[in-house]
């Protein structure tokens, strides 16, 4: 009904007001600095590409952007993947609320409660060096189990293999058990079953939760920085100094949008590997046959 | 009397789709009409104008004699019981039945002893206060008639409502409903694709076909003298030949096909040498072993029977090469015939109806 | 077998290093080893002999207080326009209102922060709130279009064909069917935005909101202060979740009802 059509735009009308001014305005006006120049601790509106240019000239940007591509990338793949086992239990297993309690619990419990509790695990005075040498196994406490990549990459997982376990099981509730009983039926193992039936089914929800793993763990500059030493030097750690300690916002602003450039392209390549592997093409067939239900 | 309901002239378009044309029905008080058609005729959204959820583009529509284009939903006259029940999953029976009254602000009181009577009326006054989570679907059914019924709505609007049920039920709500219809004596406007339906319950059926009218008529005029071969093909199951009507040396008028010449009763006045089609409804034709000499008679083969207890189908093939049904009642004693006889197929002048070819529909 | 071992193997990683954080806050000794020589609450009663830290957490109930009613009402009144919308309009809601999910907090922390200082906001209590709306709104906008998705807009005609105008039928069905989503997932906008870092440290200025001091703490040394600190802010994210997920669960009475019903 058209009144209807009306109410609902002018309920719509508060909720999409903000957003505009305190997402998509930022949002725009972001991207305009990234054109801008700053000298002497002035911003001056102009438009250059310089900001860009000098980013991916510099040596220590591109190791830093690198750096942070790997750990991003390193830590999606690891989180998506511990992730699936405990989905499929959940989903098609046993509907355990308690555990799907903790890890909701574990995702809501603080960001900085968790990177803090891998520094006193890891450190030289940490619980593993202590447990080590308690059993003998080490006679001096190693350093290198703090900061380092190791640390960076088990704190991350920590921290975003909640998220991508939650993302996980409701890609995988849109698939039914049926299915999967069809596919044992016809023959194939439990392990065949999720490659043929779950995983071309899910795809879509597991490059989402892929992505967004990824997106969160390489812009996250407090855990590489807090736990990682010298290899937590990451673009976000670059990009949030400039905007807090030298100043340079508008080569903040364009470094934000390489970043964001680059995970763009990264989803772009994903998905096109997953359509050359035959993943997400299968993927509307088996669809209708859900439908069909 | 006055009509209940009285649309004239009534048009709706949505965007460039005319959803509804040149409609023109009006319906009297008590009566149970049945809108019958098949999906995307326009048969709901006809039914949803008459609820308020839809208006027409063009055209007016009086309930009880007020012109009712500019009232809302909520001060319609009308209730209605949705396809798929539409209850109140947050509310128990008693309080799903209870909304329209409490709405109005009608008396505690009076609010309870009508709803209770209602649900009497519908065998539900023993569940009042269960979720609608633990019903079934009949119950649903039961419900949602009730809560629309208790508000005393002039008409009563139902969209489809057996559709989600399974046969068994379906057949009982059949019965409930002219049980129900009796004793609140409420006019019902039935929307249906299901022609038994239509046919069990109704006083009129309309029959609409693409946002058009095509026929209202009780449902045996409907099924004994469909007025174009889409009523004819509608209803029931139905062989249409192709010919043309001709004079025969007496001057009667015939229908000839490539079968040959047939008699028939002309209902409706149709050109001499202009192209018809007739219909003959397999229950009208007998099969004969041996030729039995009669008007309307064809050689055929059986070419498939399928028994289903007190009839049985017969599909045939005349020697001209048209396909045949015949509907034949297995009494007992009979010598049927089986795949691959040769038999004669032969029906009544009145057995069957000549129309114009021209598709009217 | 093999699949539940490794299920509580890896439940194991997650939960484990909170335990510990927990087990070390009753610590007796600052240090961090086993075996634990003595228990004692000394750390806790740290705590509340510190006025900063009072106040930060004073600040961070305050700031996620208004960020979960603010999220709310935008959220309730953006999920009834859902529900009303055509597909056009959807689209609109949702890429403005969902998509900043998958935008990472510094993104949104940098450019907010540019915006203050482009209009010449002080950066304040209320840049902090109005921040943390935008990164709450869009978690509420998912949770409730899968709740939408599975609402009957058949009911909100049944109870107009019934006798109801739209604003009762609003506060008899619609209202009362989407509340237990709507309010859990408020409740879950306070925990997002009580224990939110990243874009906070971005648009606070001058505030310190409690994760910006734990943060400061953090920096400056390791010591079972903070392991108190953090098993409180557990204790209280573990409650609002309770809260958040009771609340959910008597919608899901009604969202299995409206499914059986459908």
């Amino acid at each position: 009904m058209v009144s209807s059509q009306k109410t609902g735009g002018f309920l719509a009308a508060p909720a999409v007001t903000y957003m505009v001014i305190f997402f998509v305005a930022p949002s725009l006006l972001l991207f305009s600095y990234s054109f801008w120049t700053a000298s002497s601790f002035r911003i001056v509106p102009d438009f250059v590409l310089t900001n860009y240019l000098s980013s991916i000239q510099s040596l220590l940007f591109l190791k830093v952007t690198l750096n942070a591509l790997l750990i991003g990338l390193v830590t999606a793949t690891v989180s998506v993947l511990l992730s699936l086992p405990i989905a499929y239990y959940l989903t098609y297993v046993t509907r355990s609320k308690l555990i799907f309690y903790l890890i909701l619990i574990t995702w809501f419990s603080s960001y900085l409660v968790r990177i803090y509790a891998w520094r006193t695990l890891l450190g030289t005075n940490g619980l593993l060096n202590a447990a080590l040498l308690q059993l003998g196994i080490i006679s001096t406490p190693i350093e290198a189990f703090l900061f380092s990549p190791f640390a960076v990459g088990v704190t991350l997982v920590h921290i975003y293999l909640p998220f991508a376990v939650l993302m996980v099981i409701s890609a995988m509730s849109e698939i039914k058990k049926e299915l999967i009983e069809a596919s044992r039926d016809l023959g194939t193992s439990p392990i065949g079953a999720f490659m043929r039936v779950v995983a071309p089914n899910a795809a879509q929800g597991l490059i989402g939760a892929f992505m967004l793993t990824f997106i969160l763990a390489a812009s996250d500059y407090v855990t590489p920085q807090m736990v990682g030493g010298s290899s937590g030097q990451t673009t976000g750690l670059l990009i949030a100094d400039q905007f807090r300690k030298t100043g340079n916002w508008p080569l903040g602003a364009a470094q934000a949008f390489i970043m964001f450039a680059l995970s763009i392209l990264i989803y772009l390549i994903i998905t096109a590997l997953a359509r050359a592997s035959g993943l997400t093409r299968s993927r509307k067939s088996t669809t209708i046959l859900t439908q069909d239900k | 009397m006055s009509p209940i309901i009285e649309i004239t002239d009534g048009n709706k378009a949505f965007g460039s789709f005319k959803a509804l044309q040149d409609i023109n029905l009006s319906i009297a008080q008590g009566e149970i009409v049945t809108l019958l058609g098949p999906s995307g005729c326009g048969k709901t959204t006809l039914m949803r104008i008459f609820a308020g959820f839809e208006s027409l583009t063009s055209g007016s529509l009086k309930i009880d004699g007020k012109d009712v284009s500019n009232l809302p939903p909520e001060k319609r006259p009308v209730n209605m019981v949705f396809q798929r029940y539409a209850l109140f999953p947050h509310l128990d029976v008693f309080e799903n039945v209870a909304y329209g009254l409490k709405v109005k602000g009608i008396g505690k009181d009076e609010v309870r002893e009508r709803v209770r009577n209602m649900l009497r009326i519908v065998q539900m006054d023993h569940l009042q206060q269960r979720f609608i989570t633990e019903l079934s679907g009949g119950q649903c059914q039961r419900v949602a008639l009730a809560r629309a019924l208790v508000n005393g709505p002039k008409v009563l609007l139902l969209d489809e409502p057996l559709a989600a049920l399974d046969l068994k039920i379906r057949q009982h709500m059949l019965t409930e409903m002219k049980r129900i219809h009796a004793e609140t004596g409420a006019t019902f406007i039935y929307v249906t694709h299901d022609q038994d339906e239509a046919m069990i319950l109704s006083d009129r059926v309309v029959l609409i076909d693409r946002g058009q009218i095509v026929q209202v008529d009780t449902p045996q005029d409907m099924y004994n003298r469909p007025n174009c071969l889409f009523s004819a093909k509608f209803l029931g199951e139905t062989n249409i030949l192709h010919g043309t009507i001709v004079e025969d040396a007496s001057g009667k008028s015939a229908f000839r096909s490539a079968e040959g010449s047939f008699h028939y009763q002309p209902t409706n006045q149709i050109a001499s040498k202009s192209a018809a089609i007739m219909s003959v409804r397999p229950e009208a034709i007998s099969l004969f072993a041996e030729n039995p000499a009669r008007d309307n008679a064809i050689p055929a083969t059986v070419t498939d029977v399928l028994f289903t207890g007190s009839r049985s189908f017969y599909h045939l093939v005349s020697d001209g090469g048209e396909a045949l049904r015949a509907q034949v009642q297995n009494t007992p004693g009979l010598n049927r015939p089986n795949v691959g006889d040769r038999v004669h197929v032969c029906w009544p002048h009145d057995g069957s109806v000549v129309l114009p070819a021209s598709p009217s529909h | 077998m093999i699949l539940r071992i490794t299920v509580y193997l890896i439940l194991a990683f997650l939960l484990i290093p909170l335990a510990l954080i927990v087990l070390f806050s009753f610590n007796a000794s600052p240090s961090f080893t086993f075996p634990i020589t003595g228990y004692s609450m000394r750390w806790y009663a740290q705590i509340f002999s510190d006025p900063q830290l009072g106040s930060a957490l004073w600040k961070s109930f305050w700031i996620a207080t208004l960020t979960a009613i603010i999220t709310f009402l935008l959220g309730a009144a953006a999920s009834l326009a859902w529900l009303r919308l055509g597909r056009k309009g959807r689209t609109v809601l949702e890429i403005l209102c969902i998509t900043p999910i998958a935008l990472p907090g510094l993104f949104l922390g940098v450019s907010l922060l540019v915006l203050a200082s482009q209009v010449g906001v002080q950066l304040s209590m209320i840049t902090i709130v109005l921040s943390h709306v935008v990164l709450a709104l869009p978690m509420l906008m998912i949770a409730m279009r899968a709740r939408l998705a599975l609402f009957d807009p058949n009911l909100e005609e049944a109870s107009r064909d019934l006798g109801a105008s739209q604003v009762l039928t609003f506060r008899r069905v619609t209202l009362p069917l989407i509340a237990p989503t709507l309010i859990s997932c408020a409740v879950l906008s306070f925990a997002l935005s009580f224990d939110e870092f990243v874009v906070t440290a971005f648009v606070s200025g001058t505030e310190t909101t409690l994760p910006m001091y734990i943060w400061s703490m953090m920096r400056r040394t390791v010591t079972p202060l903070i392991n108190a600190i953090s098993t409180l802010a557990m204790v209280f994210t573990i409650a609002i979740i309770s809260i958040a997920l009771a609340i959910a669960a008597m919608k899901r009475a009604t969202n299995l009802s409206s499914r059986d019903v459908a």
